[in-house]
């Protein structure tokens, strides 16, 4: 145990007296502060266009309802309330690891004879089809710029520096003939080596803590109210997942270093190991992924058929209503007529004795209407789940998996699932929005159908139950990221394993 | 002796462990990202061949209907045989479909290859529609199903959406992946071979004044600047043989995959030269630091450290001074309908002197109207206009901060040889509003 302080004393001294310490001082101090500044302000940003198009939604929502005067005008197939929807809030960790969950739609349209499988980049109140073109992300112009947050800095700068600070920490000490020296001490080789890695993990975190500090002090300065202690607790967590990631390069600088004689073959190692790992292998798997939208076996023409025949089951059904109650026909869009024989006159007349009878058949009519939707927009919703698990989510799951592979991957999936901007989120998102989706239907049937004017009052329609955004535990979270920790874990137990061994069998003769 | 020095250099690299490890990953990349691309890119090439036959098929014999509702309105941007140079990252600029019809300036919208050909084409432009049915009237029940199809023909409830590209778009499919670059001609050169040519002229100075020889050489009778061009020659032939094995390696692999780049010759020859002009860059730089520092590992950490800023930080910098304007703050449809409304109240007194607003028999309202449809028109036009060019003079903002990276620069350079890129798109948005106008 001595000998371990003993030689972490003497590793730090020297770290720190080097020049790569203080250059890493340096690089820190700008570009860790600046990139948290510089996410805080996108993240101000999306919760500014957040709230604008809430309101704007509301506003243009109630100005729509306060002109409707019947059912017909409100039912969901007509663009009233076919615009309905929830938006996702922005993360408020979305500034320290951007994830993908900011290059992903959020915005979902939500209706009870729809079930939502994907979300809109925009909020579009007329036809909710057009969210798909009107709101394509406008940053896909912009991807071949890299983003710029905490998680990519720390991914690639100070892996960098992982690598170069544990380079020549053995070979550069069997050149200059220190090691034996070292070895003659009566200090154990696994004291050696543990002194070291700690020594090198110190230098490593003191300058990146110090970043991160300094970074924070704009924290309460800009968006001071919306983090709470779960967000405090989500950036510890952020914090010592990325002390994890630095510690895999740190091992792996080191058994490279034991298993070379030079310092300079070790280096050109690391080196080349930090590429593959960092710049090529991700680049690589999100590359080969993008490439395979095309080959993935899209059955969509068998999907669209299966569809296409629940909306004529859906359109027959709808017929034999018609069938049933010929008089429909005659009643036009809104009620409005000046034929005093159509059927909607007398809806219209208070004093007309067949009034109460018609409202009461109308309601019916609506309500089995609205119940074989629904029953038909579930039955579509299999078709599309079952296909969505087949074909495309399958593959993106795949593509994440792979990507573990490095650890640089494996980083980057657990910093956006502790700051909930990955995929997974995404989805979650997406079912709780399809449990939403329930509320509204018992809200469509029970409430506004059977209520007292027409099908419903005005009031009765702005009670549209609101949507909650669940937040997914810290705990929840943790166990989602489970592999990913498992394997920086695994790399760093490994790596110092081999090292280990390598260093126990250096003959020092 | 400036070419014995060179000679050495040649040799010294040629045998060193840095060179063979990045002639492995230089060829591993290449590899992957030809094929890659080249998997991708083949439906476009066939779809543009299909498009185009069809097109002319279609003029010949269609009907007027087809003419004017069909695909005779869609065009395909031509793909560039040199694309996989600088890959386009963006399926905006991939082939794009611009529709339009009477009433309505083009939309520009994305459509995949794979979606776009003939009669796979679900383009959804329900504004005529819609305001035919303002007319029409629907009644009741019909509301419920809200009749809507493509060319409003077929009843489709809208209430399950129309797909209106694919099920699973490749928007959607794009960021939920995770996000890469792409490997192209671009990311080999201007990453990787960027990289090589610092940990080749890291110590090229530095390393031997530590080990001492380079006063040997010194007390030979060489001029300093004849060694310092000694080292940069040796150093940027070595690299011009990495990077040319690998272009050859994706030349072949291209011609294996039948896509036609001998079509260009100006940008194969063109293309490498650049690419050494910009390797050049970081030689000098590399041994700039490596002459100013005295051991190796010390301009080794400085050079690693620009490499850093100038590939990684700079370009994710720029990206920042790109103002995300949005878009759906009120869609084509909205717009249109406001236009409308605008029109209508313009037209108030002129309206109510019509004998017979809806009969279009009568001369006079048709003239009417015809008039009342080309104000319209103009003026989504010009609000349209004003859209685009709010976009892309958002996106030039942006290519301007970039080039402070010299890896944007070269992109940008590489762009413009191989065809691809933002430039040319915005050409091909421009010709096609200027097609649709005439």
């Amino acid at each position: 145990m001595k000998g371990i302080i003993e030689v972490f004393r003497k590793e730090l001294i020297v770290h720190i007296l080097s020049f790569r310490f203080a250059s890493m001082i340096l690089v820190c101090q700008i570009l860790i502060p600046l990139s948290i500044y510089m996410g805080i302000i996108k993240y101000k940003e999306r919760v500014e266009s957040y709230n604008t198009d809430r309101t704007r939604f509301v506003e243009e929502h109630t100005k729509r309802i306060r002109i409707m005067r019947s059912w017909s005008h409100a039912c969901p197939e007509s663009y009233i309330l076919g615009a309905w929807g929830v938006q996702r809030k922005p993360e408020p960790l979305s500034f320290l690891a951007e994830g993908c969950g900011t290059r992903l739609g959020h915005f979902v349209r939500v209706n009870h004879k729809h079930v939502p499988y994907t979300a809109a980049w925009g909020v579009v109140l007329e036809n909710p089809e057009f969210a798909r073109i009107e709101g394509i992300p406008i940053d896909v112009f912009v991807k071949d710029l890299q983003s710029f947050d905490l998680a990519l800095i720390l991914q690639i700068v100070l892996g960098l520096f992982a690598i170069l600070l544990v380079h020549d920490s053995i070979s550069g000490e069997k050149e200059g003939g220190t090691l034996k020296l070292l070895a003659s001490q009566g200090i154990s080789r696994g004291s050696i080596l543990m002194g070291k890695y700690i020594g090198a993990m110190a230098a490593l975190v003191i300058p990146f803590t110090i970043a991160i500090l300094l970074g924070m002090i704009y924290i309460p300065l800009e968006i001071g109210k919306e983090i709470g202690s779960d967000e405090i607790l989500r950036i510890l967590l952020l914090y010592i997942s990325s002390i994890l990631y630095l510690s895999v390069f740190t091992t792996i600088g080191i058994l490279i270093s034991s298993a070379t004689r030079r310092s300079s073959t070790s280096l050109i190692f690391g080196l080349f190991v930090w590429v593959f790992l960092v710049v090529i292998w991700p680049n690589i798997i999100g590359f080969v992924a993008e490439s395979m939208y095309n080959k993935i076996p899209y059955d969509e023409d068998s999907i669209r058929k299966k569809i296409d025949l629940i909306r004529k089951d859906y359109s027959r059904d709808v017929e034999a209503i018609e069938a049933r109650y010929p008089f429909l026909k005659d009643i036009p869009f809104g009620f409005e007529t000046n034929d005093p024989e159509n059927p909607s006159a007398k809806l219209r007349d208070p004093f007309s004795p067949d009034r109460i009878h018609l409202i009461h058949q109308l309601k019916s009519i609506a309500r089995e209407v609205e119940l074989i939707g629904i029953k038909h927009s579930e039955r579509i919703w299999e078709v599309r789940k079952e296909y969505l698990e087949r074909y495309p989510y399958k593959y993106i799951k795949l593509s994440w998996a792979l990507n573990k592979i490095s650890p640089a991957g494996a980083y980057y999936n657990l910093t956006s699932i502790i700051a909930r901007t990955d995929w997974g989120s995404y989805l979650l998102f997406l079912d709780e929005v399809r449990e939403y989706r329930k509320v509204l239907q018992r809200w469509v049937i029970d409430d506004s159908i059977s209520s007292a004017r027409w099908f419903t009052d005005t009031e009765g329609i702005m009670r549209i139950p609101e949507f909650k955004q669940g937040e997914e535990k810290v705990v929840d979270g943790l166990l989602r990221a489970g592999p990913d920790i498992l394997i920086l874990f695994l790399a760093n137990i490994l790596c110092f394993i081999i090292a280990y061994v390598r260093f126990a069998l250096y003959d020092v003769r | 002796m400036i070419w014995r020095m060179v000679k050495r250099e040649i040799l010294d690299h040629l045998l060193s462990l840095r060179f063979s490890l990045s002639v492995i990953c230089i060829l591993f990349l290449v590899i992957v990202g030809t094929i890659g691309y080249s998997y991708k890119n083949k439906s476009w090439f066939k779809s543009y061949e299909e498009m185009t036959k069809m097109r002319k098929s279609k003029f010949l014999r269609g009907s007027v209907e087809e003419l004017a509702t069909g695909l005779f309105f869609a065009f395909f941007r031509k793909p560039s045989p040199m694309g996989f140079c600088a890959i386009e990252d963006i399926t905006i600029w991939r082939p794009l479909i611009c529709v339009f019809d009477e009433a309505i300036m083009p939309v520009v919208f994305t459509a995949d290859p794979k979606y776009a050909k003939p009669p796979g084409v679900k383009i959804f432009i329900p504004d005529v529609y819609y305001i035919r049915t303002k007319y029409a009237k629907p009644t009741w029940i019909e509301i419920f199903i809200q009749v809507l199809d493509y060319y409003g023909r077929h009843v489709v409830p809208p209430w399950e959406g129309l797909e209106l590209v694919s099920l699973f778009p490749r928007s959607e499919w794009e960021s939920s992946i995770p996000k890469a670059l792409r490997i192209d001609w671009v990311f080999i050169v201007g990453i990787i071979g960027s990289l090589m040519a610092f940990l080749l002229t890291y110590d090229a100075i530095s390393g031997e004044r530590e080990s001492g020889t380079l006063k040997l050489i010194l007390s030979n009778p060489i001029s300093r600047s004849g060694l310092l061009l000694g080292k940069i020659l040796g150093s940027i032939s070595v690299l011009f043989i990495a990077i040319g094995f690998g272009w050859i390696i994706s030349l072949l692999i291209l011609a294996a995959m039948g896509i036609p780049f001998w079509k260009d010759p100006f940008s194969v020859l063109m293309i490498p030269i650049l690419s050494l002009l910009y390797l050049l860059l970081f030689v000098s730089l590399g041994l700039l630091i490596s002459s100013l520092f005295r051991t190796s590992s010390s301009s080794l950490v400085v050079l690693l450290m620009i490499w850093a800023v100038f590939v990684v930080i700079m370009p994710g910098i720029s990206a920042l001074r790109y103002k995300r304007m949005k878009l759906d703050s009120e869609n084509i449809f909205a717009m249109t309908e406001r236009m409308m409304m605008e029109l209508s109240t313009r037209y108030r007194d002129r309206m109510s002197r019509l004998p017979e607003i809806t009969n279009l028999n009568n001369r006079e309202t048709a003239n009417f109207w015809r008039e009342y449809v080309k104000e319209l028109e103009t003026m989504v036009e010009k609000e349209a206009d004003k859209r685009l060019d709010k976009i892309f003079s958002s996106m030039e903002h942006a290519r301007r901060w970039a080039r402070l990276s010299p890896v944007m620069l070269y992109r940008y350079s590489v762009e413009a040889l191989a065809g691809t890129g933002f430039p040319r798109y915005k050409e091909f948005v421009m010709n096609v509003r200027g097609y649709m106008r005439d």
